[in-house]
């Protein structure tokens, strides 16, 4: 979460933002200024209280090529924030989870308004390479929802498609013989050892895309204790692979990341299917198989805080989402989609509408609601209720 | 030059058949020759599609279009309107594999074939109309129903009916191929009901580079009242891909 901008922090943001476009404008550099204004409210209810919240929020990016194998990119965003900005985490637990804590307890998390640079990127494309560096959009793997080989990013499963953060990075892409290719990802940090990297060989054969990839990193172990707040973060390395391909009129796609001489050895598994029907309706499902999840008689507050953090992909083991898509009309479409936790049996049901009547304009209104048995994961959901409007510039 | 040796040749075979034949020209000769006039080796060319929804209402789309190896590989760019500026689709093996591109999250997503039959950007048109797949003679028997005058133009009537075992969607087309050059003006689409179903009329026909094109196409759905109006704003037949053009790391450029 960034910090609130205070009025110096907001003139110096500007101001960094000027120099960088001086600079660019100096070297004659041309520039395309594109984007989208976008609003979002939101109400939710869970334990018989209602809640609003939502955002104003500006997005405004700026390309420029100012030779051909030079590419300039990057986002500045602002965003405004209404209704609910203060929550304390521990509403969002089942009640046998807030027992572990004192009556009073609470672990408040303030939003706040936020300016700023999301991403700036330059990239030069070689004869065979390309070489990223700077605040970029990194998106990796095959699933839908979950994705295990993109350990610089997490996903919301309300909202799996929604744009990601920008990564500090240095990428290098090389392209190889055909469909092969090699790309290299490091997320510097403090020191080389605490810096992320990933390294992806990708290949295509027939109809399918393959990939190896091997991943070092730092990494968040759920043993610590929220009172004493002891963290242990381990040196991990990781071997994944990932297919996307199809068998017959079956899409298929598949996707895993395990650790290797760790002091916990995990595995994140994802596959998943789907299908387009002559009469366009889409249809699609993917599961989740987590080891670093637990059982759900053993889940604690520790878990959820290891979810939150965004170390897990799931706090127990095994996940399924599931969606439909299908045009109304020609500019009404409609899903449906739900993600269910497979071991205490809690879900949540999303049904959606998006109506892009407008040109450069699009209303969605997204409403969910969850169940199951009593402390189940999703059951303490509640309802939701989302309208967003996005007009793009 | 390639493509000029092979127009010459059909020229030269549907002459012959006519001679040897001394009778109208089959059916599969005619759709042979048609063929070729169609798929240049490459092309380069800045579309504009004008979506005509039921309503009445029309949005309109500017594209960049990039084909290979005589329509076995395409790429799609959009330019306009804004909301998809830079989503792109890269088709290879005749829009059997198709990966698209979103600029925002740089994401590639690959699209499994089935895909292939979803409208490109709510257009008339779906993915597999984009790949020039040649597969008149191993899904259809083509027979040629006589010469006709089509707005005024002599024109050969093609009968071209699904063959058995074939996944095509439609089991019958009609095409109205013009005598002198062998292109095409109008094809309809019946579905298994012999309705007509869509039709698709080649307007403004120019020759450039050698090849015989179209500045208009518009595919008309007789069923839902909406049609797609293509125009070709720029086409160049000479282009030649660089090397590796048609690959992932060009569609995310």
């Amino acid at each position: 979460m960034s910090p609130k901008p205070t009025y110096a922090r907001t003139i110096l943001n500007f101001l960094k933002i000027a120099v960088i476009f001086f600079s660019l404008q100096k070297a004659q550099a041309q520039f395309e200024f594109f984007g989208y204004y976008e609003a979002e409210i939101d109400q939710i209810t869970f334990s018989d209280i209602d809640y609003i919240f939502g955002y104003n929020k500006l997005r405004l990016d700026f390309t420029s090529r100012p030779r051909e194998y030079l590419f300039l990119g990057g986002n500045i965003n602002i965003q405004k924030y209404l209704g609910k900005t203060s929550w304390d985490f521990l509403d969002f637990l089942p009640p046998k989870i807030k027992d572990e804590f004192e009556p009073g307890d609470q672990l408040i998390l303030e939003i706040r308004d936020s300016l700023y640079l999301d991403n700036l990127f330059l990239r030069v494309s070689l004869r065979r390479l390309d070489i990223t560096v700077g605040r970029q959009p990194i998106s990796l793997g095959t699933g839908y929802a979950w994705n295990p080989l993109d350990i610089f990013n997490n996903k919301d499963l309300l909202d799996p498609t929604y744009e990601q953060p920008g990564i500090n990075a240095l990428r290098v892409e090389i392209a190889l013989a055909g469909r092969t290719g090699a790309d290299i990802i490091i997320e510097p940090d403090r020191n080389w050892k605490m810096s992320k990297k990933m390294v992806q060989l990708k290949k295509g054969i027939g109809s399918f895309d393959i990939s190896l990839n091997w991943a070092r990193q730092y990494h968040l172990y759920p043993y610590w204790k929220f009172k004493d707040m002891e963290k242990t973060h381990t040196l991990t390395n990781f071997a994944g692979a990932s297919l996307v391909g199809q068998i017959g009129e079956l899409g298929l796609w598949a996707e895993v990341l395990r650790s290797y001489k760790g002091p916990v050895d995990y595995g994140e598994y994802v596959a998943g299917l789907d299908h387009t029907f002559d009469n366009g309706i889409y249809v699609m499902a993917e599961y989740l198989h987590n080891t670093l999840g637990v059982k759900k008689d053993e889940v604690g507050f520790v878990n959820y805080a290891h979810f939150f953090a965004g170390e897990t992909m799931g706090i127990l083991e095994n996940y399924l989402f599931s969606a439909a898509q299908f045009s109304l009309s020609d500019f009404l479409s409609a899903g449906l989609f739900g993600f269910s936790n497979l071991d205490d049996g809690s879900f949540s049901v999303v049904p959606q509408i998006e109506w892009t009547g407008l040109e450069n304009m699009s209303f969605s209104l997204l409403l969910s609601g969850s169940g199951g048995p009593k402390n189940s994961e999703f059951s303490v959901q509640g309802r939701t209720l989302r309208i967003r409007y996005k007009a793009y510039f | 030059m390639k493509i000029v040796i092979i127009n010459k040749l059909s020229f030269v075979l549907v002459f012959l058949h006519l001679v040897i034949s001394a009778q109208i020209p089959q059916g599969q000769a005619l759709i042979d020759s048609m063929t070729v006039r169609m798929t240049p080796e490459n092309s380069r060319g800045l579309m504009l599609q004008t979506n005509h929804y039921a309503d009445g209402r029309k949005r309109t789309f500017e594209f960049e279009m990039f084909s290979g190896n005589k329509g076995e590989k395409s790429l799609l760019r959009y330019i306009k309107p804004v909301s998809v500026k830079g989503q792109t689709f890269l088709m290879l093996n005749d829009g059997d594999d198709i990966w698209t591109y979103f600029p925002r999250t740089r994401r590639v997503r690959k699209l499994a074939s089935h895909a292939k039959k979803q409208k490109v950007q709510g257009s008339d048109f779906s993915f597999e109309d984009f790949a020039s797949r040649d597969t008149w003679e191993a899904d259809y028997t083509t027979t040629n129903r006589g010469s006709v005058s089509y707005e005024g133009v002599d024109c050969w009537k093609l009968e071209a009916l699904r063959k058995a075992g074939s996944e095509e969607d439609f089991p019958r087309i009609i095409l109205f191929i013009r005598v002198d050059t062998f292109y095409p003006l109008r094809i309809d689409y019946y579905d298994n009901d012999n309705n007509n179903e869509k039709s698709m009329t080649l307007n403004e026909i120019e020759k450039i580079d050698g090849f015989y094109s179209a500045k208009t196409i518009i595919m008309e759905n007789h069923f839902s009242g909406s049609k797609t109006v293509m125009e070709t704003k720029t086409i160049s037949y000479s282009w030649k891909p660089p090397r590796d053009f048609f690959s992932e790391r060009n569609l995310k450029k």
